[in-house]
């Protein structure tokens, strides 16, 4: 069972590097026709013309701003609805069904409604990241308060603890994994929101040139923007999984 | 502390409270057309969403964008479930086949599947086959890494057990593994069920002359707010109901992990 622990990490590269190429042999004897399906070495290419113009950090930044932004707000608010739904009780009791219907629901739909209120480009873009993007960090900041162990907030109580130090001490600490886990969960599908917001309501952005060239048929720009949303969503998920998992450590 | 009440009858605090909330807010909205405050066009009003739903029924403009779309969905799903759970076993039983192409599928299921729907269509064209083969490609990673882990978490001593008393390969995995990992399989169909939904409906909003993300936009670019919102509504209720249809088969058999709802 020892052998079982090693991961042949080389392995697992075998599929990926044999893919990609037989994508570019395939590409080069003209097998394939590079218009439609480009190819490695063609991305590679593109990537660095890319890179290479101010174009590209113009929609990058626009991007960026609009994820920040819609992510910011997503997380401010999302965890003072759950402060709010955990505090009262008729709110909780009127907000959480809903919270948890709207999880379930493709409330993508309602993006043609977004449009109808606040036009095209940015406010669109940002409600749909922001909406997105709040309801898991509300539903798993609500559970990490529920969560908490009752017995433990005995204890706290018999020895004196005030309703504030059992907020600050053993509720917040007892949520925050929780909600570092949300904001993970809220960071992936915020992602989505900001891409289908800018391909669809937007000229500017990421999303924006996904459906340019898109459009234009220029699949290798199309696949160098692809790796870039890829890249940022990677980030961003990885480095929050980074903080949870110094979270649990510092719990233990 | 008071223990909350099991939630076995309707008329709980909670169940009252959270009904009145909906319909207070249904009152206030219908309330706006009369008194203006918010212009009627942007929001429309109850009433007038249920005038319109009964109107693209009858005119069976309603139909056909859903069948349109259900089909689709069907076809994105079947396939989905089919490769998913096949490729999902094999790499749940052998480890070579896990060792090879977990990084792969890995990458894939980590890549924003809306960024590819431009690729999709220009391969597969603005029809029906590009949302098949969105639907298919949002819903086949969440089944296929389900089924995996479902297959790896079986009790190797039961695998042991079932081999020394005679069982075949095939015995094995129709009477051991795959019941031990069908309530994993069901919870890869949920994932898969919410992908797909929003697969197809982004993909029909991205390029398509039918389906129900179609009539979302072209109502909504026309400012037909009563009829995109009963649309938007449909979408909504269907695919509540397959996720929590999926939600309760799944909490069936899995008892209990059950207790805490908690996003992972």
């Amino acid at each position: 069972m020892v052998s079982r622990s090693r991961k042949p990490w080389f392995l697992g590269a075998i599929v990926p590097a044999v893919i990609l190429l037989f994508w570019e042999v395939f590409v080069d004897i003209g097998v394939l026709n590079p218009f439609f399906v480009s190819s490695p070495v063609r991305i590679v290419l593109a990537a660095h013309d890319q890179l290479a113009t101010a174009e590209f950090y113009r929609h990058f930044l626009a991007s960026i701003v609009s994820y920040a932004t819609g992510f910011g707000l997503a997380a401010v608010l999302g965890i003072f609805l759950a402060l709010l739904i955990v505090r009262f009780k008729y709110i909780e009791y009127s907000l959480e069904p809903l919270l948890w219907f709207c999880y379930s629901a493709p409330l993508i739909a309602l993006f043609p409604l977004f449009m109808i209120f606040l036009g095209p480009g940015y406010p669109t873009v940002i409600t749909l990241t922001g909406l997105l993007g709040m309801i898991p960090i509300t539903i798993n900041t609500v559970t990490g308060f529920k969560n908490a162990d009752r017995g433990l907030i005995r204890v706290a109580r018999s020895f004196g603890a005030g309703p504030r130090d059992i907020f600050w001490k053993i509720l917040l600490p007892n949520s925050l994994p929780f909600t570092v886990a949300g904001l993970r969960i809220g960071a992936g599908r915020a992602l989505i929101g900001l891409v289908i917001g800018e391909m669809l309501a937007s000229s500017l952005g990421l999303g924006a040139r996904i459906s340019y060239y898109g459009n234009k048929i220029r699949t290798s720009d199309l696949f160098v923007e692809v790796m870039v949303v890829l890249l940022l969503g990677l980030t961003v998920t990885q480095g929050l999984r980074f903080v949870e998992r110094k979270l649990e450590r510092h719990r233990d | 502390m008071k223990k909350a009440k099991p939630s076995g009858s309707l008329c709980t605090e909670k169940t009252i409270v959270g009904s009145a909330t909906v319909l207070f807010f249904l009152i206030l909205w219908q309330l706006n057309s009369s008194a203006r405050l918010i212009d009627p066009q942007y929001i429309s009003s109850p009433s007038q969403v249920l005038m319109a739903g009964i109107e693209t029924i009858r005119s069976r403009a309603f139909f056909l964008h859903w069948s349109v779309s259900l089909a689709e969905f069907l076809v994105g799903m079947i396939f989905a479930v089919l490769f998913g759970v096949i490729l999902g076993c094999v790499i749940g039983r052998f480890k070579t086949a896990s060792d090879l192409l977990d990084p792969a599928i890995m990458a894939l299921y980590s890549m924003p599947r809306v960024t590819i729907i431009p690729l999709i269509v220009i391969w597969f064209g603005i029809g029906m086959i590009s949302k098949e083969v969105v639907v298919f490609l949002g819903a086949v990673f969440p089944i296929l890494i389900n089924a995996a882990a479902g297959i790896k978490q079986v009790d190797p001593g039961i695998i042991r057990a079932a081999k020394s008393f005679g069982a075949s390969e095939s015995e094995i995995f129709s009477k051991v593994l795959l019941p031990g990992a069908f309530p994993y399989i069901i919870a890869g169909i949920r994932l898969g069920i919410g992908r797909g939904l929003i697969g197809f409906i982004i993909a029909e909003m991205y390029a398509a002359t039918k389906g129900v993300g179609y009539a979302l936009m072209d109502a909504g670019e026309v400012m037909k707010t009563d009829e995109l919102l009963f649309y938007a509504a449909t979408v909504i209720l269907f695919g509540y109901a397959l996720i929590f249809l999926f939600g309760r088969i799944e909490v069936r058999y899995t008892k209990h992990l059950a207790d805490m709802r908690s996003l992972q």
